[in-house]
């Protein structure tokens, strides 16, 4: 994605960019869902949205469903999208909020567009009438990520970068200013460069390895260190979401792609063991396993500079949060952008490198904030993982959100972040975490003629949902689908 | 009870901010919060110290006040306004600052990172800052191909005839109004229990909302503290006026400095200085002063104490320099409005409205801050004392960023977007030190004819429209015609 995006930005200037990977080493097939932020990146890029989708065996993705995080049984979608629409200027889930404390049993999720057609496996693009209740969603993609790097990268190659085959066997340094100057390959061949991007993932080769630069450790908020990843056979409807399931002791993933199937488990080695957690992986996935399970190991949080001397880290690199909400592939886009913006003149100020690590530390931390979110707003105490939760001391800017949330249904806002306020409002009353009381507002809209917009609301999106088309049949018809995808149940 | 439990707020007042919080709460509130408000009418009035103009956000908080564009341009002196004009700022800047929307983006880059590479001025490209310039005037269409449709636009007016206008609106039944003046506050638990009036009246309410001025006459009695960075004495008097300017015009002054605010029928001119060179301002007044006074620019430490929440000059006072102090108060309502409280326990909403209160002035004041951070402010009482106030980390970001590279640091729901940052650092003369390096890609020539072809466009549109004033005559006479108001 680096690669692509730099190449992109300096197509046809006299910006060389050069790039290092090895087909022996591996990546991590964790994130292979994303958020709608993605559309901007690759629209950026020129891609044409159907090819890329047969490239990269692609399914569309209105949102997350959640199982067994509120309580054992339950289960709610996270939407890419707004419940209702603003009454006066109010936004609806405050009037769900009067309807439910008055006794109306309807859940917010019917006041979804994108809730109810992924329910109900149906996609579309949204409508550009913003008058229209199929207007209010965003959408992102689950592909194959190992496909959509090699898509970037003959997109990068198109735009001038030189790809180099090859393993880094050393780095070499300024002894004076601590800069990177030259990567050794195992070839023998040697590559200087100004600017050095560091996508080596969990090592850091330049950023850690080289650079020393330290890591923030996050696993007092995050604990969980370990995941198996294994792809299955595709089984059942074509589901244009992602579902998280939780778990005694992390989480496991299910995201749907054309050919195949991705799962995996995130776990807190503390409280189970890798063979336990393998065997409920194993024996909790739907289809057959098309591979055998691969194990990863990580420690969340980030290092302690993004950017350091001359060295950017972006990726697995940059730091680590567990794929429960799809942000891996985020922070790498909020990475590559914030160094488009920022990038360096030769000199290297302090102040783009200030800045950028600003802006960037900023996004991980408002990240974390939203995972932890899904950890803590539970009922569950039926594990040591569970009741370590229950007794976390929160950060103060989560727990400020809860409290405004649970005493009054307020959402504290910000504008630069991944998730805005109808993702707050998802998770909270998704996992039962309720306010006591609703915004007084409210009572500006008589309540009878309250609940009538309330049902008018579930009708419309229900009718809105009937004349929508099938998930895969939408993919097929979009000139997205892969050849073979008749087959893919 | 599961619903909200507030039953009664008490709005102690005068002028805009009461006017204008009466309104807001009436308009938004359900009818069975039981509103009471005391018209002080002893308090001092600071009202002008609000500014002459409105941003852009004020037409759809009028709305929320129960107004609507064409009943105040018939029922007050206001008229719209591109911006404003800025003249011999520190001696030797003149630019126009307008309400814009974003800019064009060329190739992924920002249009300023071009006119960095040509060296080339921000302004020819702003079309509301030549139809400023001309005198005239239209709504923005919606036609995206229409330049004009990237001018935004807000409102030139007088504190006093919207407080006006705003007090002949007809009282809502569970509003209840009367005058009165405040012989005690008394404060139980740190709360206040009830505010007592001279000739007797013992008025209790669950929740009070405090908008005395700069008295903070409320929010004052509780637990809380103020702080003043500097005073400034103002004054503001009265000329004829035919034909209205539709951007108001600031003229730097070794004292400080005057505003010129075109109104349907007059002129507002605003004459603002240090109080040691209050001889100096007043030399420069041509006309009758319709008011003066000294004042503190400052705030309280806190805007909500215990169960009250200050409004306006009660929280805080602000330069009439930009629309700041307007924007100010549109914050102070927009912010209560969604934190009425549910409970007696007013916490929450206390602190949510007090962190939003100082992102809010932070963010209004480094804009104001940023007018004095230029090399060779003069050396008078006025120019030394803004160039007191410290810069913020926020601010320092802010410019180190633009001085470097062009870069625009925003922040979370800034009042001041980019547009307005992009149109002061070009005004005042900051240039950033380099450019994206991606333009080297473009050529010269490209550029150029580029900027030509868009500045063509402006010059066509600007032609085209009428002067401002019978621009809002046409219009008025419009809607007498079309719906008979």
């Amino acid at each position: 994605m680096t690669a692509a995006g730099l190449a992109q930005k300096f197509a046809n200037s006299n910006v060389e960019i050069t790039l290092v990977e090895s087909e022996q080493i591996g990546t991590v097939g964790v994130g292979e869902a994303t958020l709608p932020h993605i559309r901007f990146f690759n629209n950026a890029l020129g891609i044409h949205e159907p090819s890329f989708m047969k490239a990269t065996n692609a399914t569309f993705k209105m949102g997350i469903e959640f199982r067994d995080w509120g309580k054992l049984g339950d289960s709610y979608i996270h939407p890419f999208g707004d419940f209702g629409q603003p009454i006066n200027s109010v936004p609806f889930y405050h009037y769900w909020n009067k309807l439910r404390l008055l006794g109306d049993t309807t859940k917010l999720d019917s006041y979804s567009y994108p809730i109810v057609a992924s329910e109900n496996a149906r996609f579309q693009l949204p409508d550009e009438d913003i008058s229209k209740i199929e207007s209010t969603f965003g959408y992102a993609y689950q592909f194959d990520s190992s496909l959509y790097a090699k898509f970037l990268k003959t997109h990068a190659e198109q735009n001038g970068v030189r790809r180099i085959e090859g393993r880094v066997e050393n780095v070499s340094s300024n002894a004076e200013t601590g800069f990177v100057e030259k990567l050794h390959l195992e070839s023998s061949e040697v590559l200087e460069a100004d600017l050095f991007i560091d996508c080596s993932g969990f090592r850091g080769l330049l950023i850690e390895q080289t650079l020393e630069t330290g890591y923030e450790d996050w696993s007092e908020w995050l604990p969980c260190n370990r995941a198996i990843a294994v792809p299955s056979t595709s089984a059942g409807k074509l589901l244009p979401y992602t579902r998280a399931t939780a778990k005694k002791a992390g989480w496991q993933w299910r995201i749907p792609l054309q050919h195949r199937t991705g799962n995996g488990v995130v776990y807190w080695n503390d409280h189970i063991s890798d063979d336990e957690a393998c065997h409920e992986l194993m024996s909790s996935i739907e289809g057959e396993a098309l591979a055998e399970p691969n194990q990863l190991y990580f420690k969340t949080g980030k290092r302690r500079l993004l950017w350091n001397k001359n060295v950017v880290a972006i990726g697995l690199s940059a730091g680590f949060m567990e794929p429960l909400e799809s942000t891996s592939i985020y922070l790498i886009q909020e990475g590559i952008t914030a160094l488009l913006e920022l990038f360096p003149s030769l000199e290297f100020p302090d102040s783009d490198i200030d800045e950028y690590n600003a802006r960037m530390d900023l996004h991980f931390e408002r990240v974390r904030d939203f995972l932890l979110l899904h950890y803590v707003a539970t009922e569950r105490d039926d594990s040591e993982m569970w009741r370590y939760f229950r007794n976390m001391a929160l950060p103060d800017s989560l727990q400020d959100k809860i409290n405004a949330w649970t005493v009054r249904g307020h959402i504290i806002r910000y504008e630069f972040g991944a998730f805005l306020p109808p993702s707050w409002v998802a998770v909270m009353a998704g996992q039962n975490l309720l306010p006591q009381k609703y915004d007084v507002r409210v009572d500006k809209l008589a309540q009878a003629d309250l609940k009538q917009q309330a049902r008018d609301l579930e009708a419309s999106i229900s009718r809105a949902v009937e004349n929508t088309p099938d998930h895969k049949d939408f993919i097929a018809q979009y000139g997205a689908a892969i050849p073979d995808m008749s087959e893919a149940g | 009870m599961s619903g909200p439990s507030l039953e009664s707020i008490l709005v102690c007042g005068r002028g805009l901010a009461f006017e204008i919080t009466l309104a807001a709460l009436a308009q938004n509130l359900p009818k069975s919060v039981k509103l009471t408000a005391i018209e002080i009418q002893s308090l001092p009035d600071h009202d002008v110290f609000y500014g002459n103009v409105t941003s852009p956000l004020a037409y759809e908080f009028l709305l929320r006040l129960g107004l609507d564009e064409p009943g105040v341009l018939k029922n007050t002196d206001t008229v719209f306004s591109y911006g404003t004009s800025y003249k011999n700022w520190a001696d030797k800047l003149s630019w126009t600052q307008v309400h814009h929307l974003a800019f064009p983006v060329w190739n992924n880059v920002q249009f300023h990172q071009y006119l960095r590479r040509l060296n080339a001025p921000l302004e020819p490209y702003l079309v509301n800052a030549a139809a400023g310039k001309e005198g005239v005037f239209a709504h923005p269409p919606n036609d995206a191909k229409i330049p004009l449709s990237r001018a935004e636009y807000g409102y030139q007016f007088r504190p006093q005839s919207l407080y006006a206008l705003l007090k002949q609106q007809p009282t809502p039944e569970n509003v209840t109004r009367d005058s009165g003046e405040i012989e005690d506050i008394i404060i139980q638990n740190g709360e206040i229990s009830s505010v007592i009036l001279e000739d007797g009246r013992d008025l209790s309410a669950d929740l009070f909302i405090d908008a005395t001025g700069i008295t903070g006459a409320l929010v004052s009695s509780l637990d809380t503290c103020a702080s003043v960075t500097r005073n400034l004495a103002m004054s503001e008097h009265l000329t004829p006026s035919t034909s209205p300017a539709s951007v108001r015009k600031v003229e730097g002054k070794t004292y400080g400095w005057q505003s010129v605010t075109s109104l349907q029928n007059h002129n507002s001119i605003l004459t603002v200085s240090a109080p040691e060179d209050i001889d100096r301002a007043k030399a420069d007044i041509s006309g009758d002063i319709h008011s003066e006074f000294t004042i503190a620019i400052g705030r309280q430490h806190q805007g909500w104490v215990g169960n009250c929440v200050s409004i306006g000059h009660a929280n805080t006072v602000i330069e009439p320099l930009t629309p700041a102090p307007m924007m100010m108060l549109q914050l102070d309502i927009e912010r209560l409005l969604s934190l009425i409280p549910v409970t007696a326990d007013m916490s929450v909403e206390q602190q949510e409205f007090n962190r939003l209160l100082d992102n809010d002035r932070e963010h209004c004041e480094m804009f104001n801050v940023a007018f004095f951070n230029i090399p060779q402010n003069p050396n008078t009482a006025y120019w030394a004392s803004a160039l007191s106030n410290a810069k913020s980390v926020k601010l320092t970001r802010k410019l180190t960023q633009f001085e470097s590279r062009g870069h625009l640091t925003a922040f979370d729901f800034e009042p001041f977007n980019e547009q307005d940052w992009t149109i002061l650092h070009f005004g005042l003369g900051r240039t950033p030190d380099r450019y994206d390096p991606f333009i080297d890609n473009v050529s010269e020539a490209t550029i150029r004819g580029q900027l030509d072809q868009l500045q063509s466009g402006i010059e066509q549109i600007v032609k085209k429209m009428p002067p401002h004033g019978r621009y809002i005559e046409n219009f008025l006479n419009y809607l007498e015609r079309k719906h008979g108001r």
